[in-house]
């Protein structure tokens, strides 16, 4: 139990600290965008940690979907702990891309939402199913029937994935955008690139130690259920 | 009297929570029998029951109905839901009654009667014999305590009463409400069931009850049951009988019961209206205080009333949940249960005439700005947000799979509905300035109706089949 | 809205920290809480065995 907690809050230390050094390097490194071409150039720097809770966030779906996965077919111990880790790190993660992204869209591009952008709108969506599963999970006894009924909205909030592809695919063939701009994904200097990747890292250690220490809280929950339920009983005898 | 089993549960595990509630249960019911399951307070007897009924999620093991002694129907197992039970009587613990049903009516959809071969005196005699009968047209919400458990212990025997046939009974806590004449009754009646080759499963507390089982089943600690022979006290007296048999209860049943409830208490349509017309008032003072409006707001504020009766949650599931109501008609319509109530919950009639409510309230005299063919297609988005409704009933439903259900945020699911009705609303836009286009192209308003329904219906197909699976 | 954007940039890293520091916070908080609940159940389980 001490060897879990101080393994998880050094992965915590070690990524907070490599996030920290990325924002620093990101404003007092990185040059800044030249203004004429870009609308408000110093709300590039967002970049730097928007793409990792956007990463972060990916990762903590994945492990929903494969949580719901297991749960659904195999009724598996392990398949609730990654839903239940998934779902809360899903949520913690999709709430930063989704504040994060809309104010950089409403300088960058004048507009803080944008229908046609699937990624966007895949992580609103999947971060409104992992809120609506971290509310039922506490508001909800843990019975196989409310697993299975959860595990279902997980399968659901997948399903949107596609959906919302082919939505995005329609929505920007109806609305072309009107300026084309160049997605940091392309043709990003070195400097930029190093600090991003610094980032993401930094990332990786934070995600790993929530994850192990929200499963952990998770366990111990379960366990201090048990306790009293076996009181319970000692008690009516 | 016929021997042989009716039903039968082999290796039996189930869980609730963490708890192994019944382990390695093996159980046969035979014809004539009158089982009696005793236990504390959450051993496990409800259970057993539902367990017999083919509700429950199985760890392990399985359930048998015997339609005759060759043919074994496997009815559930731990891959889930295999076929629908046969017909069965059952009552509740929570009765399993909605208050806005009457007596009669109830009895009648128990005993799995059509109008066309129903027997009024047969059915009165029930009803009169448990004093229920001057209170056959009055909803059951009027009734009391005593006299709704009576009427729903009534509704888990009548089906065995009216049958030729032998069947399997199974009643929750009978006799928590009755009063005492009325529990000699229960007792004979329960013995005179037997007589006729009909199985009987009694879960209770009571000891006038628990002396009437010919054989009594204990659920133990850790799940494990304990029988012993009982007393098989009860006297044999005279009941009605049928020689027509009855039909499995149906989607028709279903069907007619939503509309008749909607009728005799509108909840859901004034439920979905009400919103929906703020919402066109408020568009409707949008539209005056403003200049012009772009025809994409337009569309949108024109299908937006028509939209929010479509994602309001349906009365239906308040319904079910009253009572238990809609556990019984899950009993009864096994996996069927799920994709027609998500059909009857959606919002059908409604979207079409508050789409041109819409449009003559918010375009008015200034239709001529607009295409011709508006007026003439306008019915096709709201046609296409019924699909939405349907996905968005689906959706409920899921929620209120949950135990808790009223404290579940399910309005968050709701966000995925968004899509379609920005493709509708483009599609309407298109509808307005450009006329109807036949052609097979993304820019075509049948195209965009298309979509809007595809994407809705794929997410109705994933909510309402994958429970089930 | 400032024209370089830098306004901006502060609440989304103010939201973002915000984010990270309450959930860091909110772990270690739960965990001890529930380590210390778990320790009372056990002490109270040794002595209902013990009478």
């Amino acid at each position: 139990m001490v060897v879990t907690k101080g393994a998880s809050l050094l992965f915590i230390i070690i990524g907070l600290v490599g996030a920290s050094i990325s924002i620093l390097l990101g404003f007092l490194w990185v040059p800044s965008l030249d203004p004429s071409t870009v609308n408000g150039p110093e709300s590039f720097r967002i970049i730097y940690w928007h793409v990792s809770f956007a990463w972060c966030s990916f990762l903590a779906f994945l492990l929903l979907f494969i949580g719901s996965i297991i749960w659904y077919l195999k009724k598996d111990e392990i398949g609730w702990r990654f839903f239940s880790v998934g779902s809360d790190m899903g949520l913690l993660f999709g709430m930063g891309v989704i504040t994060s992204g809309p104010i950089w869209g409403s300088v960058a591009w004048g507009k803080p939402w944008d229908w046609g952008d699937l990624r966007l709108n895949s992580f609103a969506l999947l971060t409104s199913v992992a809120l609506f599963l971290v509310l039922a999970r506490r508001a909800q006894q843990d019975t196989n029937q409310t697993r299975d009924t959860l595990s279902i909205v997980g399968l659901f909030g997948f399903s949107l994935v596609p959906i919302t592809a082919m939505a995005t695919t329609w929505y920007q063939k109806q609305h072309p955008p009107i300026i084309v701009v160049s997605s940091e994904e392309t043709g990003l200097p070195s400097d930029m690139l190093f600090v991003l990747i610094l980032s993401f890292i930094s990332f990786c250690f934070i995600f790993v130690g929530f994850s192990i220490i929200t499963d952990r809280i998770h366990q111990l929950e379960l366990k201090m259920e048990n306790n009293q339920k076996n009181l319970d009983e000692g008690w009516l005898n | 009297m016929q021997e042989g089993d009716l039903l039968e549960l082999k290796d039996l595990n189930v869980l609730r929570g963490s708890r192994e509630v019944l382990k390695d249960v093996n159980f046969k019911l035979n014809y004539g029998e009158i089982v009696v399951l005793v236990g504390d307070n959450g051993s496990g007897k409800s259970t057993f029951i539902e367990s017999c009924a083919g509700i429950v999620p199985f760890k392990n093991g399985e359930l048998y109905f015997y339609e005759d002694e060759d043919s074994q129907n496997v009815i559930r197992n731990h891959e889930g839901r295999k076929s629908n039970i046969p017909k069965i009587g059952i009552t509740l613990q929570k009765d399993g009654i909605c208050g806005e049903e009457t007596v009669e009516e109830r009895i009648l959809i128990a005993s799995e009667k059509s109008s066309k071969n129903y027997d009024s005196d047969k059915l009165g005699q029930i009803l009169s014999d448990w004093g229920l009968n001057h209170r056959k047209s009055d909803r059951v919400s009027l009734l009391s305590g005593g006299l709704k458990r009576r009427l729903s212990v009534i509704c888990g025997l009548a089906p065995a009463i009216l049958s030729p046939k032998p069947m399997t009974v199974l009643l929750d806590e009978p006799s928590v409400g009755l009063d005492k004449s009325a529990r000699i009754l229960f007792i004979n009646w329960i013995r005179t069931l037997a007589s006729r080759g009909h199985g009987i499963i009694i879960a209770t507390h009571n000891n006038d009850v628990i002396k009437c089982a010919d054989r009594i089943i204990k659920i133990e600690k850790k799940g494990k049951i304990k029988e012993s022979i009982g007393k098989s006290e009860g006297v044999i007296v005279e009941m009605p009988t049928c020689n027509s048999s009855s039909n499995l209860t149906s989607i028709r049943h279903l069907t007619s019961w939503a509309l008749k409830m909607e009728i005799r208490n509108p909840i859901d349509t004034v439920g979905r209206v009400t919103p929906a017309l703020v919402a066109l008032l408020l568009s409707f003072s949008i539209i005056e205080g403003n200049g012009p409006l772009s025809v994409d707001i337009l569309s949108s504020l024109i299908l937006l009333p028509a939209f929010i009766t479509c994602i309001i949650s349906p009365a239906i599931i308040n319904r079910f949940n009253e009572a238990e109501c809609g556990k019984w008609w899950h009993i009864m319509l096994g996996s069927k249960i799920r994709p027609i109530s998500s059909f009857l919950g959606a919002s059908m009639i409604l979207p079409i005439p508050l789409t041109y409510l819409s449009w003559f309230i918010l375009i008015g005299n200034k239709s001529d700005e607009y295409s011709y063919d508006t007026l003439f297609w306008l019915w096709l988005p709201p046609l296409s947000l019924i699909t939405v409704g349907m996905a968005s009933s689906a959706l409920h439903f899921l929620v209120s799979d949950l135990r808790r259900s009223n404290s579940s945020a399910g309005s968050l699911l709701l966000i995925a509905l968004i899509w379609p009705f920005l493709e509708l609303s483009d599609a309407l836009s298109i509808l307005m300035t450009s006329g109807m286009s036949y052609s097979l192209s993304i820019q075509s308003p049948i195209i965009g109706c298309i979509i809007a329904s595809v994407s809705s219906i794929l997410i109705w197909i994933v909510v309402v089949y994958l429970p089930d699976y | 809205m400032s024209s370089t954007g830098l306004m901006e940039l502060a609440i989304a890293y103010v939201i973002m920290i915000g984010l990270l520091g309450g959930y860091v916070k909110y772990l270690f908080s739960k965990l001890n809480d529930l380590e210390y609940r778990i320790e009372a159940q056990e002490n109270k389980q040794i002595s209902e065995e013990s009478e």
